[in-house]
């Protein structure tokens, strides 16, 4: 099991070799990214957290599975407030020969001002049937009961949208393995410090 | 308008439009070029709005070109196409010419010998007409207006003017530009306010063949409070060698109406089928398409509704299936432009012997459009390991206050539950079928039970056939 955090990365290719597992993370990563499963047995987490106030961002990852038993998640969360706009791209591709794969991709974004938007695309092209294949996407923005129920136990309104803020973008880094804690720590206080610049 | 006028009007094209023998039969050169259209719009005798119309609509099908993305249209050959045909020149066909292959489907799912005279276009005109003028007679005394698009044109100009070519304007993409230069038939729909039309409205009681026409032209519009069922097509498969059909439809939900719109799409497997259809609802209306594509080689078509007014509710319930040689690029879009506004879409899809499904859809939601929500759910089958199945979602939101979620999944026919139901004693294509129809149950609850019936058992085809 390996961990990288891609979020500098001038690389956009990603491959895996046979069996391998490994976990990736970005954050507030733009462009196109690709995850290449072309060796048989191999397995990717990917991660990935967009925290914007302003100005236009686009993320684009695929999911390219070409070898036997092939399987990756990915799981991408953004925060989008102020003027800011994402748009997400996805794309999970199943060759031919990519039997028995299991791959899913799960989009959400929380808009958080009248002036943000976000667009999400979440695509599949699927070419064999031994699959197991999903995706989601929703986008939304935070719920009315939750900051409800958090301000009735005596939090004002901006404590409560923090708590929720954080616990949407906790749920992401809950997924970098035990075995990474320490690298999951450095991340953790670097989206903490830029969650505190976004206006809620 | 008095209704016994309505009447009269109505019957014009019936009684007399048919009798004329430089109207019966009358089929243009191949190709597409002025004269062509101008040739249409004179044998329809049209007024000169039209007839500029179409004129216009001409010149932007010339220079809007293909679209880019979806399902292959390179084999489309515009030049070698016929564009108009007179209806009473299809009649001619005798059932012995059908295809045998044809006329063996029909026989499999049980069509009823009358029906299957009509499905071939080989009904009597007296029989049909019996039937067209009693559903007829319950309309017109409710005010109900039901005829071809032809005759609205001619005899309910202003009505048709107000709204036709607005939801869906020819410059809209390059289909809807062709149907809007060579448009021929189709059905006009009018329901006054507070109307509920129970029966539903079905295409083929009209006697007009062009009912099935290559570029037909529908125009529902469904005044404030009222209800009316409107089902295209029909579950056989429509022999045509025609190999391109492109129509559009339009319809009008006013304030507390609702409009249902039944689509049971089989044509022939040599057509590109490319359909622009658009539904705009007002303030609490309700607009459902209800689409089932089966047949054509291929089809692009994404039933879309404009919820205009706050409140409105927009659904699509859609079936795909694609067999060999076969692309269903289908979808839905939902257009949310006021508060309060749901949307709804449910689509399933079926891929066998190399056969390939879309699902290509849109969600957007505009700026100030608050509290709105909107659910859409995939579900693709894949038959064997050569099918294909994709989904292309795009999902644009402007607005915080929205709830908007989208899931879809891909699988193949249990190999468990394959297994239990054969070690019941039936048979592998058998299981295969109860299980494809169980898979789309959803959707065919939605449909009138003849159609659903009729879907079912050609389901079950479908599956044996691939069985051998």
């Amino acid at each position: 099991m390996r961990f990288s955090d891609i979020s500098q990365d001038k690389k956009t290719h990603y491959s895996l070799k046979q069996n391998e597992e490994a976990c990736f993370f970005m954050l507030n990563r733009t462009g196109q990214v690709t995850f290449e499963l072309n060796a048989p047995g191999a397995k990717a987490t990917i991660l990935s957290l967009f925290l914007a106030n302003e100005d236009g961002h686009a993320l684009s990852v695929t999911q390219k599975h070409s070898a036997q038993k092939t399987t990756s998640h990915f799981v991408g969360k953004a925060l989008v407030g102020g003027t800011a706009r994402f748009n997400y791209e996805g794309l999970i591709s199943i060759e031919e020969k990519a039997n028995g794969s299991d791959a899913s991709q799960e989009c959400r974004n929380l808009i958080l001002s009248e002036n943000a938007g976000a667009i999400a695309k979440p695509a599949l092209e699927i070419k064999t049937d031994e699959v197991r294949c999903h995706h989601a996407a929703t986008t939304s923005t935070l719920s009315k009961e939750a900051t409800f129920f958090a301000e009735s136990r005596g939090l004002n309104e901006s404590e409560a949208r923090g708590l929720l803020v954080a616990g949407f973008v906790k749920s992401v880094l809950e997924k970098i393995p035990e075995t990474f804690s320490k690298e999951r720590t450095a991340i953790e206080e670097e989206v903490m410090k830029k969650l505190t610049k976004l206006s809620l | 308008m008095s209704q016994k006028s309505v009447k009269k009007d109505l019957d014009f094209d019936y009684k007399y439009g048919f009798a004329m023998p430089e109207r019966s039969v009358h089929k243009t050169r191949t190709g597409l070029n002025v004269g062509i259209v101008e040739e249409i719009s004179k044998v329809k005798d049209e007024a000169k709005w039209m007839h500029d119309f179409r004129l216009k609509s001409l010149a932007t099908f010339f220079a809007k070109p293909l679209p880019e993305w979806g399902a292959e249209l390179g084999g489309i050959d515009f030049d070698a196409l016929t564009y108009y045909l007179k209806a009473t020149d299809k009649q001619s066909t005798k059932w012995e010419d059908l295809p045998k292959e044809i006329k063996d489907t029909y026989d499999k799912i049980g069509v009823p010998e009358a029906e299957k005279k009509f499905l071939a276009g080989v009904s009597a005109q007296y029989e049909s007409e019996v039937v067209y003028e009693s559903v007829n007679k319950e309309l017109t005394k409710l005010g109900v207006i039901f005829c071809d698009m032809d005759t609205a044109v001619k005899k309910y100009p202003d009505l048709v003017k107000e709204y036709f070519g607005k939801l869906i304007p020819p410059n809209d993409n390059k289909f809807a530009a062709l149907n809007s230069a060579v448009w021929s038939g189709g059905s006009f729909v009018y329901v006054p306010k507070g109307v509920e039309v129970k029966l539903p409205l079905q295409a083929y009681f009209r006697i007009n063949a062009e009912a099935f026409g290559q570029f037909e032209r529908t125009l529902i519009i469904a005044e404030e409070g009222s209800s009316v069922h409107y089902i295209e097509g029909c579950t056989a498969p429509v022999y045509t060698t025609d190999s391109l059909h492109s129509a559009v439809v339009e319809i009008y939900v006013k304030k507390n109406a609702r409009v249902r719109y039944t689509t049971v799409q089989n044509w022939s497997k040599n057509v590109y089928n490319l359909v622009t259809k658009r539904a705009r609802a007002e303030e609490n209306a309700v607009m459902e398409w209800i689409d089932c594509n089966i047949g054509s080689k291929v089809t692009m078509k994404y039933p879309a509704v404009y919820l205009a007014g706050p409140g409105a509710h927009g659904e699509v319930l859609s079936i795909a299936y694609a067999g060999a040689g076969q692309h269903q690029d289908a979808g839905a879009k939902m257009i949310h432009l006021a508060s309060n506004t749901t949307s709804r879409v449910i689509s399933k899809s079926i891929s066998k012997d190399g056969g390939r499904t879309s699902y290509r859809g849109l969600v957007h939601v505009a700026s100030g459009a608050k509290n709105c929500s909107s659910s859409v759910v995939c579900d693709a089958l894949l038959l064997d390991e050569k099918s294909r199945s994709d989904t292309y979602p795009t999902m644009r939101v402007n607005e915080p206050e929205t709830t908007i979620e989208h899931e879809a999944t891909v699988e193949k026919v249990g190999a468990e539950k394959l297994f239990y139901l054969m070690s019941r004693g039936i048979s592998e294509s058998d299981a295969r079928g109860l299980l494809v129809n169980g898979f789309i149950e959803p959707i065919v609850k939605e449909i009138p039970l003849e159609y659903s019936i009729e879907l079912n058992r050609l389901m079950n085809l479908e599956m044996k056939d691939s069985i051998g």
